[in-house]
């Protein structure tokens, strides 16, 4: 029965104890220790957001990189390509040029050779012209001479009749 | 090396009450009494006491007395140690009579008594623990947030009180202001309830006293937070048919009462499990005591029987002793909780 009968002065102690405690702890350990808890806490949690925020910068940087290595690989390109365009053109331009001066030479050539073969000719029609008056000269001094043998011969035919 | 240690518990906690049951020789004449004094030792080891006495060798008796402070009304205080009221033959010293675990004064006048007996004595080693541990744990937090030792070991526990018992009870704002006073009971209750089952005949929240105090400060904290709907429904019950409250106050009457049998339940439940455990714990042991009157050897046989039980008590009265611990503080934020509520659809209920 005495188990049920609680001591006044046990209860007593009881309750000076627990608020002594009670006070003690709160001052002492509680506040400390919940505090630095919540603080923890909210390191955390702006520990986890500064991360996702430099998760998110990063990716953007990422993405901003490429963009600009998507655009000086365009540039590149571009680049490239003009300069293949350059080199084709200017290889043609080239060859057109090789190709004129060749002909202009041919045609020099040509007009020379023209210009040559007609003064030969000239030469020649000259040549032939003098050859053939002479000839014709010779011929006709010739046919002359005989005529005026025939004449004479007439005459003296005559002469002789 | 814990496993040893909780052997020696279980085996040192009963020798102690054996040893003080060997001090009475008379008790012990014949069979019939030898039972009837092994329930007085179990009893005897669940009161309290003005001296604690730890062991006993042949004629060595290691008990340290404790103080006697006492109000004697017509006389006043009156201060001396235990021992002279254990060495007297009719345990009376000053006028002032030991009758079994309470003082009276001999000549029948009111007696207050402030004695630092056995039980106050484990309550404050109780608090000084707590005070030693806690203070360790609050200081590491100041060299280091992330716990290690000592303070990985309580942390887990702190926020377990903080998160799962008071913030769901009562909210976050509200938690904040009560979770001190939820760990402090938490903490107590628990460390006091280990100290009971250390092998030195300590019983501290197995004594009604202790948990009428703690009870008693529940109902006080509970009821200065009470908010206006609260009291309303305390007295005039929402969702209740009107003659139920007029003229017949049942309903009020109810939930009044309901106001001390809250904090009633919580004192006699931990009292009574932690009561349980002891006598459990202890009856296996005597086991051994009854059996060795039929033969030695039959002694022998059951104490390896009763060791086996002991040790699984044992077990369970350490879960036992954090889950009272447990169901103590979140009655206690749950109970809270109710008293700050404040309705806003009454018509609900």
């Amino acid at each position: 029965m005495e188990l049920l009968l609680p001591k006044f002065g046990l209860f007593f102690w009881t309750l000076v104890i627990f608020l002594v405690l009670l006070f003690l702890l709160k001052k002492l350990a509680w506040r400390p220790i919940l505090n630095a808890l919540a603080a923890r806490e909210e390191r955390i949690a702006a520990a986890l957001q500064k991360a996702d925020e430099a998760r998110r910068e990063y990716e953007r940087l990422q993405k901003e990189r490429e963009a600009i290595m998507a655009e000086a690989r365009a540039e590149r390109d571009a680049l490239l390509k003009e300069a293949r365009m350059l080199k084709d053109r200017l290889l043609e331009e080239a060859q057109q040029k090789a190709v004129e001066k060749q002909k202009q030479i041919l045609d020099e050539a040509r007009r020379q050779i023209e210009n040559e073969r007609l003064n030969a000719l000239t030469a020649l029609k000259k040549e032939v012209g003098s050859l053939a008056v002479e000839m014709a000269e010779k011929i006709l001094r010739e046919e002359l001479k005989e005529r005026e043998a025939k004449i004479a011969h007439i005459q003296r035919l005559i002469e002789q009749n | 090396m814990r496993h040893w240690l909780v052997i020696l518990w279980a085996l040192w906690l009963p020798w102690n009450s054996m040893a003080a049951d060997a001090e009475h020789p008379h008790e012990t004449a014949d069979e019939h009494s030898q039972e009837e004094g092994i329930g007085q030792v179990i009893v005897h080891h669940l009161l309290d006491d003005y001296q604690w006495h730890f062991f006993s060798y042949g004629d060595l008796h290691a008990t340290l007395y404790l103080p006697i402070i006492v109000y004697h009304q017509g006389h006043g205080l009156k201060v001396f140690s235990s021992r002279h009221l254990y060495h007297s033959p009719d345990h009376t010293y000053q006028g002032i009579q030991l009758h079994h675990d309470r003082l009276a004064a001999a000549d029948g006048a009111m007696l207050l008594d402030f004695s630092i007996s056995k039980v106050v004595v484990g309550l404050l080693l109780t608090a000084l623990l707590l005070l030693w541990v806690f203070r360790k744990v609050a200081r590491a937090y100041e060299k280091r947030l992330v716990p290690a030792g000592l303070q990985s070991f309580m942390e887990p526990i702190v926020l377990f009180v903080r998160d799962d018992i008071a913030v769901p009870s009562m909210g976050t704002d509200n938690a904040r202001r009560f979770t001190p006073l939820l760990l402090t009971f938490f903490f107590f209750i628990w460390f006091a309830n280990l100290l009971g089952l250390l092998p030195w005949g300590l019983n501290l929240t197995g004594n009604i006293a202790v948990t009428g105090a703690l009870a008693l400060l529940a109902l006080i904290v509970i009821n200065v937070n009470g908010t206006k709907d609260y009291w309303v429904h305390i007295f005039w019950t929402p969702g209740v048919p009107w003659w139920l409250k007029v003229p017949l106050p049942v309903m009020p009457l109810v939930e009044f009462l309901g106001i001390f049998t809250k904090p009633f339940a919580l004192m006699i439940r931990l009292f009574a499990n932690i009561t349980a455990g002891h006598v459990l714990i202890l009856s296996t042991v005597s086991l051994i005591f009854i059996m060795a009157k039929l033969h030695p050897l039959v002694g022998y046989g059951t104490s390896l029987f009763s060791i086996g039980l002991g040790l699984f008590l044992f077990g369970l009265e350490l879960l036992v002793a954090i889950l009272q611990a447990y169901i103590f503080t979140i009655l206690v934020a749950v109970f809270i909780g109710m008293a700050l509520e404040t309705h806003h659809h009454e018509e609900a209920h």
